[in-house]
């Protein structure tokens, strides 16, 4: 473990687990209107560690959906989990009991974090990143229960556009290339379309596959037209 | 009726969904495999951020303009240093 990138990565992440404050407030506020207890509550944060599944079997709980439906609803919002993982494992080697830990706290900010540069590309960091997240999403979560009603000023505060304004920094900094900048495109177009046709999470899954295809034949096409120097990939 | 199994079993399944990519063996190199892991977090990134943005249309012009003048910082401090 190299605890300076740990820190590094703690660090970095502290801007993202900002916009858990306003997220937890009203996970909690929904979670106790629909009857579930605070220790419940608490230990969703703790075990499922996910603000949109937590949300998702709150809401589908509360109306009354089977035990089938709502964990089905879970599986498909998390299945994009698997191609992190497996994009993760090509630039971070992991032994098995470090996929058991770092596979736990495994986010949408913590991936989009480590795997924007080659120096972040550790398990040190991915580790600091991720307990940044647990303990402030947990932390934000207790404190909602706590003082929820002193917290209720910041449900109206749009911090939650902090993470997807860091994402864009990051996509610029990743897209180099016409093809790049191709596949960034249509995976925007898509994402889109797939919520004109009211598909929900299962977006992040089809574009996740979707916008890697576009990007493999627009390349290839490419590669067999008039392809300069400077759009051959790195 | 108690919701602790069904968090339970909501915690396992999101879990082995975490793993899972983890656990896929992939070490050997293939070309377009690899191609097509380079593209997936450009991909993913660019549906985040257009959901992010979608998802509230009151706010829809508020965020579109403040990441056209992030992105055009951007683009210009890039030619900048690459001039």
């Amino acid at each position: 473990m190299n605890s300076a990138a740990a820190v590094q990565g703690f660090r970095a992440m502290l801007p993202f687990s900002l916009a858990g404050a306003p997220v937890a407030l009203a996970y909690v506020l929904a979670a106790r209107s629909a009857g579930i207890a605070d220790v419940e509550i608490q230990l969703m944060s703790l075990t499922m560690f996910s603000s949109a599944s937590q949300i998702a079997l709150v809401q589908l709980w509360s109306g009354g959906a089977s035990v089938l439906a709502i964990l089905s609803t879970i599986l498909v919002m998390n299945l994009h989990f698997i191609i992190y993982g497996v994009s993760l494992a090509k630039h971070i080697r992991l032994r098995g009991w470090q996929k058991v830990i770092a596979a736990y706290s495994l986010t949408d900010a913590a991936y989009g974090l480590v795997i924007a540069t080659p120096k972040t590309h550790s398990l040190s960091y991915l580790l600091g990143a991720e307990c940044c997240m647990f303990l402030s999403w947990n932390l934000f979560t207790a404190a909602a229960l706590l003082v929820g009603d002193l917290f209720a000023v910041l449900r109206d505060v749009p911090l939650d556009f902090i993470v997807p304004l860091t994402f864009f920094v990051l996509l610029v900094k990743m897209t180099q290339t016409r093809t790049d900048l191709a596949v960034v495109m249509f995976s925007a177009a898509l994402a889109i379309l797939c919520m004109q046709l009211g598909l929900g999470q299962i977006t992040v899954i089809l574009v996740s596959i979707g916008g890697p295809l576009f990007g493999l034949g627009i390349g290839q096409l490419w590669e067999t037209g008039h392809t300069t120097p400077s759009e051959v990939e790195r | 009726m108690t919701i602790l199994p069904l968090i339970t079993a909501a915690a396992v399944v999101i879990y082995a969904c975490r793993l899972a990519g983890f656990s896929l063996n992939l070490s050997e190199t293939a070309p377009y495999r690899d191609q097509f892991l380079r593209f997936v977090p450009r991909a993913v990134l660019a549906a985040l951020i257009t959901l992010s943005v979608m998802c509230e249309p009151e706010q829809m012009g508020m965020k579109g303009a403040v990441l056209l003048v992030v992105g055009v910082v951007l683009l210009g401090m890039r030619r900048f240093r690459a001039a």
